[in-house]
């Protein structure tokens, strides 16, 4: 018991993400959403869809829909390369993929070296943000996926169709 | 709240599995009354059918008692003195005893309703209770007057309606009266309980040595219980997953078996190959036949609510009829009889409110007094035909015509281009009701669309057939099953699309100069009619149509209704068997889209929904 409560305790200080690139910026999602980090793999496009939906791939016999992160955070969509990474996460019972620049590590921060985001990051809109990470060297910023998920945007532009 | 009124009983997870297999087979016995009681209004005279109703409405009682029920025994328990009574000749069956044990009966199945929802019995029963026990009450002292004068029967009824209407009166002016005599009532009818009771199974011991015949049917009803086994459904679901995986497996196979083949010609490696490919395949098919078997529910069970509901509506009506129902053993998959109820209740409404005249309309028409509507179910290759045909007055394609443009639905000129078939057709459009009152029957414009896009989306088919003055058809056209689709696979740019093979008609390749343009649209020449171009890069993925030089196009002409059209395609494919898969929560519905699958290869395609493209199109 006391063992246990001790190590909640150090999850609640630490946080561990997985960290990528888009462009120059770097972003990090808690490691726990994220199911797997795939290559890219032949996606179908959908029909009758936002543009940031890039389509959908085949996930060992399951469908599931791919985001281009880039287009959907607003910035200019980008030929895939050979770093380009399939970040599959799963999130409220849904597992989606995200298409990112490139796949960086594993880190651990502190939590008190976050920081509440200011409005703007980098041309991100900072509704999807949850906060920044200050490290050494560089900024981190740690994406809410749950914003970026919810249905309502989308639903919005299928009304719209 | 509910939560607090839970009864202990049923919350006890030791009863868990009592209380389930209670609900499940109170459900099959209010399912089969609900059928038996108004074939008895029907046939007063079978004494088989009384004794079925009694008995269901015995195992209720006996079972509801066990478990402290205490509501829903009383009710039962009324209603089964009644049944007695008229078991024992005492008293024969009139529109006021039906009543009476069809408000009991409906009394029961929304309290088992609530027992399965809040596991409580918050139900008020005490009106249906009290009318039961007058009902009774009154029967026993009409019996008296029977023996001395039969002829009063008549007036004696009118009289004990009089008086339950009287003390129902009372009832909401003065409470604390009905308060008192709410336990003499009760103390009488205790009285009659048990009176009851004795003559209960005494009359049971007379049953049992007459009726052999009922005892063999019961003995041949248990063989059949015995042979069959409940599944939860969730698990047969997980099943037709698994089955629908080995299906995409099972196309892998084929296609690395045709590669391999290709390669390696006439080597053993290839021939075994071939062997155990083909043999899989077989299995696979069996398999898929055989589970698709395990799902299929007969359609009977979404028809027997109809007897019923129509006695109802006619009555409210003031109509006479009389339902047939053919086919009723015709299977279908159990995702389709869940979302084909409420369209075919809406249809029979319909039927019974539009379609069928008053008597006295029909009488001086020379029909029939008494309308008939029938509702069948066959099958037609790998679909399921429902028709549900009156033989009322029919739809007057001119009323429609009118009604359509007055409402601005479509301009006049086009109104008078229109086939009769599409006149017809317009009652789907949203906002169409050409009921001239509106009832509580039906009739306030929505519907018919609502119907059609209910139909649809179980990629079904309606039509409706109508002569005016003797009657009007309406025919549902559905697959058997929704998970496992033929479809034919084509190429469009470089992507691969499914279209449905059950809207296909043929594939044509079109010569350029065969292909024409009216009013600056694409279109072709088959035989005798013109058929619009649909390209579906443009209507899909907003391809601008680069009119490209191409000689020859390959063209696949699909159908929807009575309607048919032209998809240009780039290339063909081939036919396979594809398992729908839905694209998940994320997408929602997409338009034009009806889901994915994956194919041998393992790449995604998605399936089209013609009639939304089609739709989208126009």
């Amino acid at each position: 018991m006391a063992k246990h409560e001790e190590e909640k305790k150090d999850q609640k200080e630490l946080l561990q993400l997985v960290s990528f690139k888009i462009g120059d910026e770097e972003f990090g999602v808690d490691i726990l959403s994220v199911q797997e980090i795939n290559r890219m793999s032949q996606i179908t496009k959908v029909p009758n869809t936002p543009e940031f939906i890039e389509g959908v791939i085949n996930l060992r016999g399951r469908i599931i829909p791919v985001i281009d992160l880039r287009v959907k955070l607003g910035m200019i969509r980008k030929e895939h390369g050979k770093n380009t990474r399939i970040v599959v996460v799963e999130l409220k019972g849904q597992t989606i993929g995200f298409i990112v620049d490139e796949v960086s590590e594993v880190l651990r921060i502190p939590k008190e070296i976050t920081e509440a985001p200011p409005d703007m990051v980098g041309g991100v809109n900072s509704d999807y943000i949850t906060s920044i990470g200050k490290l050494e060297d560089r900024l981190l910023i740690l994406l809410d996926l749950e914003k970026i998920l919810s249905t309502s945007e989308f639903n919005v532009l299928e009304t719209a169709v | 709240m509910a939560e607090l009124n839970q009864n202990p009983m049923l919350t006890d997870p030791d009863m868990k599995e009592i209380v389930e297999s209670f609900i499940i087979e109170t459900k099959e016995i209010l399912d089969k009354l609900d059928v038996d009681l108004v074939e008895m209004e029907k046939r007063p005279d079978d004494i088989d059918l009384l004794n079925s109703v009694f008995r269901h409405f015995h195992t209720i009682k006996g079972t509801s008692s066990f478990l402290g029920l205490d509501k829903l025994t009383g009710v039962t328990h009324k209603g089964e003195d009644i049944l007695n009574k008229l078991r024992k000749a005492e008293v024969s069956l009139n529109p006021t005893i039906m009543d009476s044990l069809l408000a009991a009966y409906d009394k029961m199945k929304s309290l088992l309703y609530s027992i399965e929802e809040f596991q409580n019995e918050d139900i008020d029963v005490d009106d249906t209770v009290k009318e039961l026990t007058d009902l009774i009450l009154a029967l026993e002292n009409k019996d008296v007057k029977i023996e001395k004068k039969k002829t009063q029967k008549k007036k004696t009824q009118k009289k004990t309606k009089e008086k339950t209407g009287v003390s129902k009166k009372t009832n909401i002016i003065t409470p604390d009266v009905n308060e008192e005599a709410i336990p003499d009532l009760q103390s009488d009818s205790d009285n009659v309980e048990e009176i009851s009771e004795n003559i209960d199974s005494e009359s049971k011991q007379q049953s049992e040595d007459n009726a052999v015949k009922v005892e063999k049917a019961k003995q041949d009803s248990t063989k059949k219980v015995e042979n069959s086994i409940r599944v939860d459904v969730e698990r047969l679901d997980e099943l037709l997953n698994i089955v629908s995986e080995l299906v995409l497996g099972r196309n892998r196979l084929a296609q690395v078996n045709s590669e391999f083949a290709l390669e390696n010609e006439g080597t053993k490696f290839s021939r075994d190959l071939f062997d155990v490919t083909k043999q899989i395949d077989l299995m696979t098919n069996e398999l898929q036949l055989v589970v698709m078997k395990t799902r299929m529910i007969k359609i009977g069970k979404v028809f027997n609510k109809f007897p019923r509901l129509v006695r109802d509506l006619s009555r409210d009506a003031k109509k006479q009829i009389d339902i047939v129902i053919k086919g009723e053993e015709t299977e279908l998959d159990k995702t389709l009889i869940e979302e084909i109820n409420d369209p075919l209740v809406h249809l029979v409404r319909n039927s019974v409110d539009h379609g069928i005249e008053n008597p006295e309309v029909r009488k001086a028409n020379g029909k029939n007094p008494t309308g008939t509507l029938t509702l069948s179910a066959e099958h037609e290759g790998n679909n399921i035909i429902i028709t549900i045909q009156d033989d009322g007055k029919g739809i007057d394609p001119e009323i429609i015509k009118s009604k359509a443009v007055s409402k601005g639905l479509i301009s006049a000129e086009k109104a008078k281009e229109l086939t009769r078939q599409e006149i017809l057709n317009l009652i789907f459009i949203p906002g169409f009701s050409t009921a001239e009152v509106v009832t509580n029957i039906s009739g306030r414009g929505v519907g018919m669309d609502v119907v059609k896009t209910n139909i649809t989306k179980l990629r079904g088919i309606i039509n409706i057939e109508s002569t005016p003055g003797v009657g009007t058809k309406i025919v549902i056209k559905l697959p058997l099953t929704l998970a496992i689709i033929p479809g034919m696979i084509v190429k469009v740019k470089d992507q691969s699309i499914v279209i449905p093979l059950n809207t296909v008609i043929e594939v044509l390749r079109v010569h350029r100069e065969n292909i024409y343009s009216v009013n600056q649209k694409p279109v072709i020449k088959m035989r005798d009619s013109v058929l619009p171009l649909v390209s579906v890069e443009e209507i899909l993925y907003g391809f601008e149509n680069k009119d490209e030089n191409k000689i020859w196009q390959y063209v696949v002409v699909v159908g929807i209704a009575e309607k048919s059209y032209g998809i240009k395609v780039d290339s063909l494919i081939g036919q396979k068997e594809v398992v729908i898969k839905s694209l998940g929560n994320y997408f929602g519905k997409v338009p034009g889209i009806a889901g994915s699958t994956i194919l041998g290869d393992g790449s995604v395609v998605m399936i089209v929904d013609v009639n939304e493209l089609l739709h989208k199109a126009e």
